[in-house]
């Protein structure tokens, strides 16, 4: 029998080792029956090898892709730092664009709304700072053939910044809110008090008080006051500020005294309205208008 | 010896294949390492000692399949033994061309084998397509590199017996 075994151990083992494969597959291929221990065996053994494997390779390739593979990084580095840089100056440039189409499109509304009033566009050209930074005074460019006179109101979507104290041509230069020669009859929205906007002239701080007659009620705080156009300079409803500290309203003579933010600030107005409320805009080198003062 | 000597090289080159694959980026494109050293075992080794050996190359193949059904590559390993004797008796099939048509030819029968018996014994067996279309750039990739990792092995026996076998690639 061994004999035997042994003359025809080739063919022996061909039967045996193409059969037991077969019953493997026939044990091992009904799924869901639980792991056997031969299955377990080899991948477990397949698995701590491969993972350590895996270990030692992720490690070799993390030491030369990090230490080994730097050939061209400096310039890489040097191509991506200019790039970095014109990135940051386009999103610099688009933010400003955002805030300009923003502004426009607001500006736009606004003139949309306002159709009562006429309207030319302008531009600020330039700003008179006080010692403490503060805009005083800002000149603008008035677009198309308008020709600015003294007494126009000044104003953007947002609210009034001022007047204008002397044109030439297309050029003004522009008295503003909180100037302390600065008159504007106001009201306040919604109640109907009516009262005058008088600038503080404060070189510190944008600042403008609202007086009313002392027989009215007490404003609240964040009370929005709108001109009222009985000045015949302005425009009626355009924002001129709102109610601040109320609490800290002053009585001066017969007059109640409030403090009031202005709605525009003006050292970041960039596109302006010149409007005619009591003064007039003519053609450049046309006929002359009536310039209505307070 | 050579025959244990064959088998941890053989499991050593399949765990450390998947890793370097991986990092390499080549994703599917592996080289079938069990075929190419059943083939390598057929041309030079006696006959028993050669296809028990190629039987236990299948079983360290069935163990790097995840999810395969143990014993398909044993059984197939075993049949392309005894394929690849024959055409050992016949062919040189050692050298590099003969060996890349051989290694092409077997690739192809074998992933009928696995189609056959995963039809036959995989109940869960359903992706008829996918063995195909899975197999073609691991078809490829042996098919390519087959002549290099044979050369491994020829270098290793080397090494282990002191002497070339027959029918050497490096002549």
């Amino acid at each position: 029998m061994l004999d035997w075994l042994v003359r025809h151990r080739f063919g022996v083992a061909v039967g045996v080792l193409l059969t037991a494969p077969l019953l493997l597959m026939y044990f091992h291929g009904r799924r869901g029956e639980g792991v056997t221990f031969a299955e377990r065996l080899t991948v477990t053994l397949a698995g701590a090898s491969q993972a350590l494997a895996n270990a030692v390779v992720d490690f070799g390739g993390g030491l030369f892709r990090d230490y080994a593979l730097l050939v061209g990084v400096h310039e890489e580095n040097e191509r991506l730092v200019r790039e970095n840089e014109r990135l940051l100056g386009e999103a610099v440039q688009a933010k400003r664009l955002a805030v300009e189409v923003q502004t426009l499109r607001e500006a736009l509304g606004f003139r949309e709304r306002r159709k009562d009033l006429r309207l030319w566009s302008g531009r600020v050209i330039g700003r008179e700072l006080t010692p403490y930074y503060r805009v005083a005074r800002v000149s603008v460019e008035v677009e198309g053939d308008g020709e600015v006179r003294p007494g126009m109101a000044v104003l953007t979507h947002a609210g009034l910044v001022g007047r204008v104290v002397r044109g030439v041509g297309g050029y003004a230069d522009v008295m503003l809110l909180t100037d302390g020669r600065s008159r504007v009859a106001g009201e306040v929205l919604g109640r109907g008090v009516l009262g005058m906007a008088v600038g503080t002239g404060r070189t510190d701080e944008y600042r403008v008080r609202f007086q009313v007659s002392i027989s009215e009620t007490p404003l609240e705080e964040g009370a929005v006051v709108v001109t009222s156009g009985h000045d015949r300079v302005f425009p009626r409803g355009i924002e001129i500020g709102y109610v601040t500290n109320a609490a800290n309203r002053r009585q001066v003579g017969p007059f109640v005294e409030y403090d009031l933010a202005p709605a525009v600030n003006p050292a970041i107005v960039e596109f302006v309205f010149v409007a005619d409320g009591g003064a007039t805009v003519s053609p450049r080198g046309g006929g002359r208008g009536s310039v209505g003062g307070p | 010896m050579r025959y244990l000597v064959l088998a941890v090289l053989v499991f050593v080159l399949f765990v450390v294949q998947a890793p370097v694959v991986k990092a390499l980026g080549w994703g599917a494109a592996s080289v079938d390492l069990a075929l190419l050293a059943v083939l390598y075992l057929a041309a030079t080794s006696p006959a028993f000692g050669g296809f028990v050996t190629s039987v236990v190359l299948g079983l360290i193949a069935d163990s790097f399949t995840p999810g395969g059904v143990l014993g398909m590559y044993m059984e197939v390993a075993g049949v392309v033994f005894l394929v690849g004797r024959g055409l050992a008796d016949r062919l040189q099939i050692l050298r590099p061309v003969p060996l890349m048509v051989i290694v092409l030819v077997c690739m192809v029968t074998k992933t009928l084998l696995v189609f056959l018996l995963s039809i036959v014994f995989d109940r869960d067996f359903t992706q008829y397509a996918a063995v195909f279309v899975n197999a073609l750039p691991h078809v490829l990739t042996t098919t390519i590199l087959a002549p290099v990792f044979v050369a491994l092995f020829q270098w290793t026996d080397r090494r282990v017996r002191g002497r070339r076998p027959a029918g050497t690639l490096l002549r």
